[in-house]
């Protein structure tokens, strides 16, 4: 079995990809919180633990001007020592929320979760509780991350370049 | 006597919290016929469990829960110095209480109680009888219209009455009916927790099994005999090694001469004294805690499964590891509960058979993945090793 490291920003996507697995939606795979966009991963972090077959990386992506981008290369670099044979790039336009919106075609998300509050902070709080994205009829889940070529232009025009074994993916049928 | 759902509340760091050992589904695997609670029974409970989890998350309080509980009705009084009463409660000016429910031949028991401190506040043990035709609901509602064996409370006083410097039970001790003393005749258990305090297992030494069974283990081992005191066989014995040296181990008590033997040498001696008592106690409870975290993880998961098969029908094992070749075993899906810590920071349990409805075969793939959100995140610790020990070289200097 491929052995997979799915790196997430927040508590909001480790939630979600774990979902999308227990739907066959994605392979099976480890799962390591790390901000790729803020920090830069040092040798002696938890993720450099442990070696992989494939590593995707699950990016947010406002805030990405040239010093998250630069942080970003850093980290993809590093990373390529833990993947053997290469790393997949998973771009959320914005960020979960944002995803999730364009999902269900509606820019309330209190509607598309069905909550009463529609404060973000409900909202977030709600979301890093373990949804089920199942029964959430009017969600697409094939449109998530089909925007990340955006991303992929932006860092071209950035002058930013990845070896041939980093892929970026504009669906989660391109990681299984 | 068979343990079919135990609850407790403010112990230890267990809030709220119940762990049902019986189960609905049919199992197909061959170790599963013996779940059911007697000849014919509807009821099938796990009789084989095995705990695992990460650090703290409640292996080892469960088992002290479990050796609390059994210490309560089998003394009537919890006098073991393992524990404090002090040291039991979470929240200390809290009542804590908790409940179990279990079976013996077919009977079903239930016993309730609350205490704080050193006080007893309210205890009730209650039964029925179980009858081939009943399922697990029927048993519990018969159970929670039965009238109490005894009954026990002290809350309209206002204040709580100590009956002694221990926590008394009332059924078990002050007033004990026939039933009572027929459940206190019927218990039996041995707990092996983490090597802090074991319970005596000397006198299960057998002798001629470690003679059999030690030199293919450890090789530095060529026999193991009995010695006799005034002729008579006695469960001290020698160990004798291939390069000539004598170990003389004491009325079976090989923690007085552990420094001269591997831990794994020293683990496999002890567990197999613990085969040995649970072959000898049919109906006992025993609970295994990490016994062979020393050992090489293939034998230890060959040793659990001789355990789970030499353990007799009515008895009842649970065995806690962090050994991930465990999940290789033969053994059906629904003997495993994962331990964590739930998001309040209590421990908390869960079954991967509710989650996962087949005999998945990659049940280590779905374990290290964190498929069922027991896994610890260890990158918590990043930061102190970064500020502590790299002292911002990110470990590369």
């Amino acid at each position: 079995m491929t052995k997979i490291l799915y790196v997430m920003e927040g508590e909001i996507e480790d939630r979600f990809i774990l979902q999308m697995q227990r739907m066959k939606k994605l392979s099976l795979g480890r799962r390591i919180k790390f901000n790729l966009m803020q920090r830069e991963i040092k040798q002696s972090d938890n993720i450099m633990t442990a070696q992989y077959d494939k590593v995707v990386c699950i990016l947010d992506t406002d805030e990405s001007g040239p010093h998250e981008l630069a942080k970003l290369q850093h980290n993809i670099k590093m990373l390529k020592q833990i993947a053997k044979s290469g790393i997949l790039i998973m771009a959320q336009r914005y960020n979960f929320e944002d995803e999730l919106k364009r999902m269900s075609g509606n820019n309330r998300l209190n509607e598309i979760l069905n909550l009463k509050k529609s404060g973000l902070k409900d909202v977030k709080k709600f979301l890093a509780q373990d949804v089920e994205y199942s029964v959430l009829k009017n969600v697409d889940l094939s449109k998530y991350i089909c925007k990340t070529n955006e991303f992929y232009e932006k860092i071209k025009a950035c002058g930013i370049s990845f070896s041939k074994n980093v892929k970026f993916i504009t669906s989660m049928e391109e990681c299984k | 006597m068979i343990i079919t759902k135990v609850s407790c509340d403010n112990m230890y760091m267990f809030n709220n919290f119940s762990l049902d050992l019986t189960y609905q589904k049919k199992r197909k695997h061959q170790l599963s016929e013996n779940d059911v609670l007697f000849d014919g029974s509807k009821i099938k409970v796990r009789k084989n469990v095995i705990i695992m989890g990460g650090n703290a998350s409640g292996k080892t309080t469960f088992g002290k829960l479990l050796r609390f509980i059994s210490n309560y009705i089998f003394h009537g009084q919890v006098v073991d110095d393992f524990f404090h009463l002090s040291d039991i409660p979470y929240k200390k000016d809290e009542i804590s209480c908790f409940s179990l429910e279990f079976v013996i031949d077919s009977t079903a028991y239930l016993l309730e109680v609350s205490f704080m401190g050193n006080s007893l506040i309210n205890e009730t043990l209650s039964s029925c009888k179980i009858y081939r035709s009943h399922n697990i609901e029927k048993m519990r509602e018969n159970l929670e219209k039965a009238d109490a064996i005894s009954q026990y409370n002290n809350t309209l006083k206002k204040e709580t009455k100590m009956l002694s410097d221990n926590l008394v039970s009332y059924a078990f001790l002050v007033n004990m009916s026939s039933e009572a003393e027929h459940i206190k005749s019927e218990i039996r258990y041995l707990f092996s927790i983490s090597k802090r305090k074991n319970d005596t297992l000397g006198q299960y030494v057998d002798i001629q099994a470690l003679n059999d069974m030690l030199p293919k283990i450890d090789n530095t081992v060529y026999a193991v005999k009995p010695m006799s005191v005034d002729n008579e066989i006695t469960t001290t014995y020698q160990i004798i090694f291939n390069n000539g040296e004598n170990l003389v181990v004491p009325e079976g008590n090989i923690e007085w001469c552990k420094d001269r033997l591997s831990h794994g040498t020293f683990e496999t001696i002890e567990f197999l004294k613990l085969l040995t008592f649970m072959k000898n106690n049919p109906g006992a409870m025993i609970y295994v805690d990490e016994m062979l975290a020393h050992m090489h993880s293939e034998l230890e998961a060959y040793l659990i499964r001789k355990a789970i098969l030499i353990k007799p029908v009515q008895s009842q094992i649970f065995i806690s590891t962090h050994n991930i070749d465990i999940f290789q075993l033969n053994v059906p899906i629904n003997v495993f509960v994962f331990f964590k810590r739930n998001s309040n920071g209590y421990n908390d349990a869960m079954y991967p058979s509710d989650i996962l409805n087949k005999n998945d075969r990659n049940l280590t793939q779905y374990y290290v993945s964190d498929y069922f959100g027991v896994m610890p995140d260890y990158s918590i610790l990043d930061q102190s090793f970064e500020e502590y020990f790299f002292e911002g070289t990110g470990g590369l200097e």
